[in-house]
C-alpha cells in the first residue's frame, strides 16, 4: 500500500487533482446554469414540472451510454466529462432548488411584498435563507453524484481517480483499486461531512431565528 | 352491587423517579359505576388506569378484577376484556373505519358476519352513519369523529370494564359536550363498569357517578360529586373545585350536576 | 441509425431480453438481499438510540462511496468475477437507504397508535405485524425505492465484470463504437428505471392508501395522466438522444494544422499493451527535445475518432484493426498486403501516415486452459470447434460481433456452438479462466498471461486471422510539423519482436508493474540505437 504511494504518489496527486478539478468546474457550472433555469421556470409551475420530469428523464441514462454518446459530438478529454456532468446535475439541483423555492410560505412572501420589498428582495432577503436548507441539501446530493460519475468518466479520457480504478481492473491490482477507492470514498466522505454541517448550520439559524 | 374492580394497597415508582406516581392506593368500584379520575398532571390518574391493563405493573399490592388478580392472568387475554380509549385516539391510519372497529372481534375470532354486523351496530351507537364513514380512513375524519371511531372500537365485544384517559381533551368545546352526552348515553345503555381520567373538573363531575380525586399520587377524596361539594376532604379538593367556580358569568361547574345553594354553602 | 436500431431488434431480439432479463434479475437479487438484511437489521437498529446514530452514520457514508468503486474492488478482492461480485456490490450500494430508512421508521412509530394496540389485546407478534409494520411501510417503501432506481443504473457498471444485463449492450457499443447499440442500452437502462419508479410509485399508492386517501378516487384519472406523462417524456428522451446522435454523425473533426510548438499528442488504447506502448512513443519523441502531451487510456476504438478529430497526433493502432474495424474492408492475410492497403487508404481518407510497422504480431487469438486442452486432446482450432459443445467461452462481446471474430472462424472452420457463453472485461479473461469458469476466451497472442502454463494459445491451423502488426499512426500535418517523428517511432518499433512485446505485457499484468515504468525501463534499453538512427538520418 505505502509502497505504491512512495513510487507513484506524484501520479496519484495528478489524478486526485484531476479530479477535484472536474468536480469543482462541473458544479460551477452547474450551480450557475441551473440557477438561471429556476429562476426562468419558477413561475411557471407545469412548465417547471415538465422540465424537472425531462431533467429526471435524462438522469436515468447510464452514464457510460452518455459518455459514449457524448464522444461523436464533443470528442475526448475533459470538456465532453464535464458537459455530461452538468448535465446530469441539472436533474438533482433545479429540482430542489424549485422544491426549496416553493415551499417558502406564501404568507411571508405576503408580508414581505406588505413591507413594500421589491420582487428582487423578497427573493434575496426572504426566499433563499428560508429556502437555503433545501437548496443545501440538492446541492451536496449533486456534489457527491458528481464525484462519483467523474470516475467512469475515465473512459473518455477525462483522467481523474477513475483512471486509478480502470487501471486497477485492468492489471487486477488490489492496492491500485483500494488507493482509488480511499481517494474517490474519501472524497467523496468528506464533501458529504462537509456539506452537512453547512445544512444543519443553516437549519439551526432558521429556527434560532423562528424562536426569537 | 357486585365489586367490578378492587385496588389494594396499590404502589408505584417509575424508574429514577424520587415520588411514587401511584402511593399505596386501595379502593373498590362497583359494577356499572362510572367513575371518573380527576387531579393535577402527574398526579398518578393515568399510571392508575394503565395499571388495570397492565401497560404498567404495580410495584406492590394487588388490582383485582371481577375479583381476579391482573397480575396471574395473561396480558394479552385481560385487555380482550377490557376497552381503552386514549386522548391521541390511536386509531390505526393504514386500516378504514370499519378495520379500525373490527380489531378486537377479529382477536377473538368472530365470524365475518357477525363482526360486520358489530361494526354497523356501533357506528350507530356512536352517531356515525356507517353507510358513510366505514370506508374511510382516519385521516379523512375530524378530531371527534375519530374519537367517536376510538369509542366504538373499545366497545366492540362489549367489555366489562371501560378505560377511558382523557378521551375528550384534545376536542373542541362544543363537540366535547355532544360526546359527553353520548358517552352518558352508551354508558346508561350498555351497563359496563366505566374509569374516566380527565383534567377538567366540570367534565368529571359532569359524567361522574363518583368521582376520585388524585394527587401526588393518593386519593385526596372518593365519592359522589355531591358529597364532595358538600364536604370537601381537605384543602386540595376545596381549592380544585374552587378553580372550577371562580369566572364570573360562565355556566359553574355546580349548576347543572349539583345546584347552586350547595355551592354557595361551600365558598 | 433508425435503420440500425430496427434491424437490432430484428435480428438480436432474444438477446436483448436476455440481457433485459439479466438486468432484471441481477437488480431485483440485490435488492432483496439488501432488504432481507436491511429491514430487519434496521429494525434491532432502532432498539437503541447509541446503536442507531452509529450504525445510520456508518451508513450514510458507505452511501457516498461511488458505485464504480465499490464493484471494482469487489472483484478484485474475492478475485472472482461473474455473477456474485456484481451481486454483492449491488446489495452493498442498496443496503444504507434500506437500513437507514428502517431504522429511521421504526425509532419515530407513533407511541400511542402501538399502545392503542397493546391495549386492545394484541400479542407482541400481533402488534409488530399488524401495527408497527404497516406504520414503518412508507419510509421501508421509500427506501425501497431509492435502492431500486440507484442499483438497476448502477448494474450498467456490472457488465464490465461479467454479469450481464443491459450493460452488456452498451459496453459492446462502446467498443465497437456503434452508436445504435449505445442508444438501445442506454435508452433501455433509462426507461427500465423510470418505468421501475413509475410502478413503484403506483404501488405504493395502492398498498399505502391510508396516506393519500382522498387520491384514491382520483387514481384511475392519474394513472391514464402519468402514462402520457411517462410516454411524451420517454420520447423526449428518444428525440433528444437521437438528435444529439445524428448531429454528432454529422459534425467532422475540425482543424488539420498544427503548429510547430504545439506539443504532440500522444494517445493509446486502454488496454495493457497499447498504454505501453503510447507510453514508449511519448518516452522516445520526449528524449529527442519534443514536446509530448499525454493522452493515454482511451476506450478501445474511440480513439480513431479522436484522432480523425485532431484531439490526438498520434496512437499505436494494429494494421488488422485498420483494415476490417476501421476501413471495414474485406479480410486480407499477408502482413505486407495489409499494411499497403491501410496505409494507402488512411492517407487518402484523413490524411493520417501509417509509420513502419514493428515485427510483433499481436494476433487475434484462442486461448484454452491446460486442463481442458488436456482433457479433449485440443491443440488448434480444428480441434476447438469439434469440442465446442463440451466448453464454456468466455468474452469481452466485441470478438463474438467483428468480422474477423468468431464469425470468420465460423466460416472457416464451421460453427461454435458454446455449451455456454458469457462476457467479461478483456482484462478479466484469463483470471476467468484460470478461476475454472470458463474453458476458451480470445486472447491476443501478445498477451502476458500467456506466460502462465496452466492457458495454452490455439493454433489457428486453418490461417484465417490477418496480421496484427503494431505501428504508430500519425496525423500528416503532425509529422509535416515534426518530422523527426517517423525516424524515431520506426526505430522504436522495429525492435519490438511478439516475445519482446509478450514480455512488456507480463511485467504489467502478471508482475504488477506501472506501464509508464516498464515502458521507460524499456526505452532506456533501446536509447543508444534510437539515437543512432537519429544522427544517421540527420547526417543524410
Amino acid at each position: 500500500m505505502l509502497q505504491y504511494w512512495t513510487d507513484y504518489h506524484d501520479k496519484i496527486l495528478t489524478c486526485f487533482g484531476q479530479h477535484l478539478l472536474i468536480t469543482v468546474l462541473a458544479l460551477v457550472a452547474s450551480v450557475v446554469l441551473a440557477t438561471l433555469l429556476t429562476l426562468v421556470l419558477l413561475p411557471h409551475r407545469r412548465a417547471s414540472q415538465v422540465v424537472v420530469n425531462l431533467l429526471g428523464a435524462f438522469y436515468a441514462i447510464p452514464s457510460l451510454a452518455l459518455f459514449a454518446l457524448m464522444i461523436p459530438l464533443l470528442g475526448i478529454g475533459p470538456i465532453p466529462a464535464l458537459i455530461v456532468l452538468v448535465l446530469y446535475n441539472q436533474f438533482l439541483l433545479v429540482r430542489n432548488f424549485i422544491d426549496g423555492f416553493s415551499q417558502v410560505d406564501p404568507a411571508l412572501t405576503e408580508a414581505a411584498t406588505g413591507l413594500g420589498m421589491t420582487p428582487l428582495q423578497i427573493l434575496w432577503r426572504v426566499k433563499f435563507p428560508l429556502a437555503f436548507p433545501v437548496l443545501a441539501s440538492g446541492l451536496r446530493l449533486a456534489m457527491i453524484s458528481t464525484i462519483g460519475i467523474a470516475t467512469i468518466a475515465a473512459v473518455v479520457g477525462a483522467g481523474g481517480v477513475g483512471t486509478i480504478l480502470f487501471e486497477g481492473l485492468q492489471s487486477q491490482d488490489p492496492v491500485k483499486l483500494i488507493w482509488g477507492t480511499l481517494l474517490v470514498g474519501g472524497l467523496a466522505i468528506a464533501v458529504n461531512a462537509a456539506l452537512n454541517a453547512v445544512e444543519r448550520a443553516s437549519k439551526s439559524r432558521l429556527h434560532y431565528e423562528e424562536a426569537e | 352491587m357486585t365489586i367490578a374492580l378492587e385496588f389494594q394497597d396499590v404502589s408505584k415508582r417509575f424508574e429514577g423517579a424520587t415520588e411514587p406516581a401511584v402511593d399505596h392506593v386501595s379502593l373498590s368500584v362497583e359494577t356499572g359505576e362510572l367513575i371518573t379520575i380527576v387531579g393535577t398532571s402527574g398526579g398518578g390518574k393515568t399510571t392508575l388506569l394503565k395499571m388495570i391493563n397492565r401497560l404498567y405493573e404495580p410495584d406492590s399490592g394487588q388490582i383485582l378484577l371481577a375479583g381476579r388478580d391482573v397480575m396471574q392472568q395473561d396480558p394479552v387475554q385481560l385487555r380482550h376484556g377490557i376497552g381503552y380509549v386514549i386522548q391521541q385516539v390511536g386509531l390505526f391510519p393504514h386500516m378504514t373505519v370499519a378495520q379500525n372497529v373490527a380489531v378486537t372481534p377479529k382477536l377473538l375470532k368472530w365470524d365475518r358476519a357477525r363482526t360486520s354486523a358489530r361494526v354497523i351496530e356501533l357506528l350507530e351507537l356512536v352517531g356515525l352513519d356507517p353507510a358513510e364513514f366505514s370506508a374511510r380512513y382516519p385521516s379523512q375524519l375530524s378530531g371527534g369523529q375519530q374519537q367517536r371511531v376510538g369509542l366504538a372500537r373499545a366497545l366492540a365485544c362489549d367489555p366489562a370494564v371501560m378505560l377511558l384517559d382523557e378521551p375528550f381533551g384534545a376536542i373542541d368545546a362544543i363537540t366535547r359536550t355532544g360526546l359527553q352526552n353520548e358517552l352518558l348515553r352508551i354508558h346508561a345503555a350498555q351497563g359496563a363498569t366505566y374509569l374516566f381520567v380527565t383534567h377538567d373538573i366540570r367534565e368529571a363531575f359532569k359524567l361522574g357517578t363518583r368521582v376520585l380525586i388524585m394527587s401526588s399520587g393518593r386519593v385526596q377524596q372518593f365519592a359522589t360529586p355531591q358529597e364532595i361539594v358538600t364536604a370537601p376532604a381537605n384543602q386540595f379538593v376545596y381549592d380544585l373545585l374552587m378553580t372550577a367556580t371562580v369566572e364570573e358569568g360562565e355556566e359553574s361547574l355546580l349548576d347543572g350536576a349539583i345546584g347552586a345553594p350547595v355551592l354557595s354553602a361551600v365558598s | 441509425m433508425l435503420h440500425a436500431i430496427i434491424s437490432y431488434f430484428s435480428q438480436q431480439s432474444g438477446a436483448f431480453f436476455l440481457a433485459l432479463i439479466e438486468h432484471v434479475g441481477i437488480s431485483a437479487l440485490s435488492v432483496f438481499i439488501a432488504a432481507g438484511i436491511g429491514v430487519p437489521a434496521g429494525i434491532l437498529c432502532a432498539r437503541d438510540r447509541r446503536v442507531r446514530a452509529v450504525v445510520t452514520g456508518v451508513f450514510a457514508t458507505l452511501r457516498v462511496i461511488p458505485s464504480l468503486a465499490v464493484l471494482f474492488l469487489c472483484v478484485v478482492l474475492l478475485k472472482v468475477t461473474g455473477l456474485f461480485p456484481a451481486v454483492l456490490a449491488l446489495t452493498i450500494l442498496a443496503l444504507p437507504p434500506m437500513l437507514i430508512n428502517t431504522t429511521i421508521a421504526f425509532s419515530t412509530l407513533p407511541a400511542a397508535i402501538v399502545e392503542a394496540g397493546v391495549a386492545m389485546g394484541m400479542s407482541p407478534a400481533r402488534v409488530f405485524w399488524q401495527v408497527k409494520i404497516p406504520l414503518a411501510m412508507p419510509l421501508i417503501f421509500t427506501g425501497l425505492r431509492t435502492a431500486i432506481v440507484e442499483v438497476i443504473a448502477s448494474a450498467t457498471l456490472a457488465a464490465y465484470i461479467g454479469a450481464g444485463g443491459l450493460g452488456t449492450i452498451i459496453f459492446t457499443g462502446f467498443q465497437l463504437m456503434d452508436n445504435s447499440l449505445l442508444v438501445i442500452g442506454g435508452v433501455s437502462v433509462a426507461c427500465l428505471s423510470l418505468a421501475t419508479g413509475w410502478l413503484l410509485g403506483l404501488l405504493q399508492r395502492r398498498v399505502l392508501r391510508f396516506q393519500h386517501p382522498r387520491a384514491a378516487t382520483n387514481i384511475r384519472r392519474d394513472r391514464m395522466k402519468n402514462i402520457r406523462r411517462a410516454l411524451l417524456v420517454t420520447l423526449g428522451v428518444l428525440t433528444l438522444i437521437s438528435t444529439l446522435v445524428i448531429a454528432g454523425c454529422g459534425s467532422k473533426g475540425a482543424g488539420t494544422t498544427t503548429s510547430a510548438s504545439a506539443p504532440i499528442r500522444v494517445g493509446s488504447k486502454n488496454f495493457t499493451e497499447s498504454l505501453i506502448l503510447g507510453n514508449l512513443y511519448a518516452d522516445a519523441l520526449e528524449d529527442n527535445d519534443l514536446k509530448v502531451d499525454r493522452k493515454l487510456n482511451l476506450a478501445d476504438t474511440v480513439v480513431h475518432t479522436a484522432l480523425t478529430g485532431n484531439q490526438i497526433d498520434l496512437y499505436p493502432e494494429y494494421t488488422g484493426t485498420g483494415l476490417l474495424s476501421i476501413l471495414k474492408l474485406p479480410l486480407q492475410t499477408d502482413p505486407q498486403k495489409v499494411y499497403d492497403t491501410v496505409k494507402a487508404d488512411y492517407q487518402q481518407k484523413w490524411n493520417i501516415v501509417w509509420l513502419d510497422y514493428a515485427p510483433a504480431n499481436d494476433s487475434q487469438g484462442l486461448a484454452i486452459t491446460k486442463a481442458a486442452a488436456d482433457k479433449y486432446g485440443i491443440t488448434d482450432i480444428s480441434d476447438l470447434q469439434k469440442h465446442a459443445t463440451e466448453l464454456r467461452f468466455a468474452t469481452q462481446g466485441e470478438f463474438d460481433q467483428r468480422a474477423d471474430g468468431l464469425p470468420a472462424l465460423a466460416k472457416a472452420y464451421g460453427p461454435f456452438k458454446w455449451k455456454s457463453e458469457k462476457i467479461y472485461d478483456t482484462s478479466l479473461l484469463a483470471t476467468v479462466m484460470l478461476n475454472g469458469q470458463a474453458d476458451v476466451a480470445p486472447l491476443y497472442t501478445t498477451a502476458g498471461d500467456l506466460a502462465n502454463p496452466k492457458l495454452v494459445a490455439l493454433k489457428d491451423d486453418k490461417q484465417v486471422w490477418p496480421p496484427y502488426n503494431v505501428a504508430p499512426v500519425v496525423r500528416g500535418a503532425v509529422l509535416k510539423a515534426h518530422p523527426t517523428i517517423a525516424t524515431i517511432l520506426n526505430s522504436v518499433d522495429k525492435t519490438l519482436t511478439t516475445e519482446k512485446l509478450t514480455a512488456l505485457n507480463a511485467k504489467v499484468d502478471v508482475d504488477k508493474q506501472e506501464a509508464d515504468k516498464v515502458a521507460s525501463d524499456y526505452y532506456a534499453s533501446i536509447r543508444a540505437q534510437v539515437r543512432d538512427d537519429l544522427s544517421a538520418t540527420s547526417a543524410e
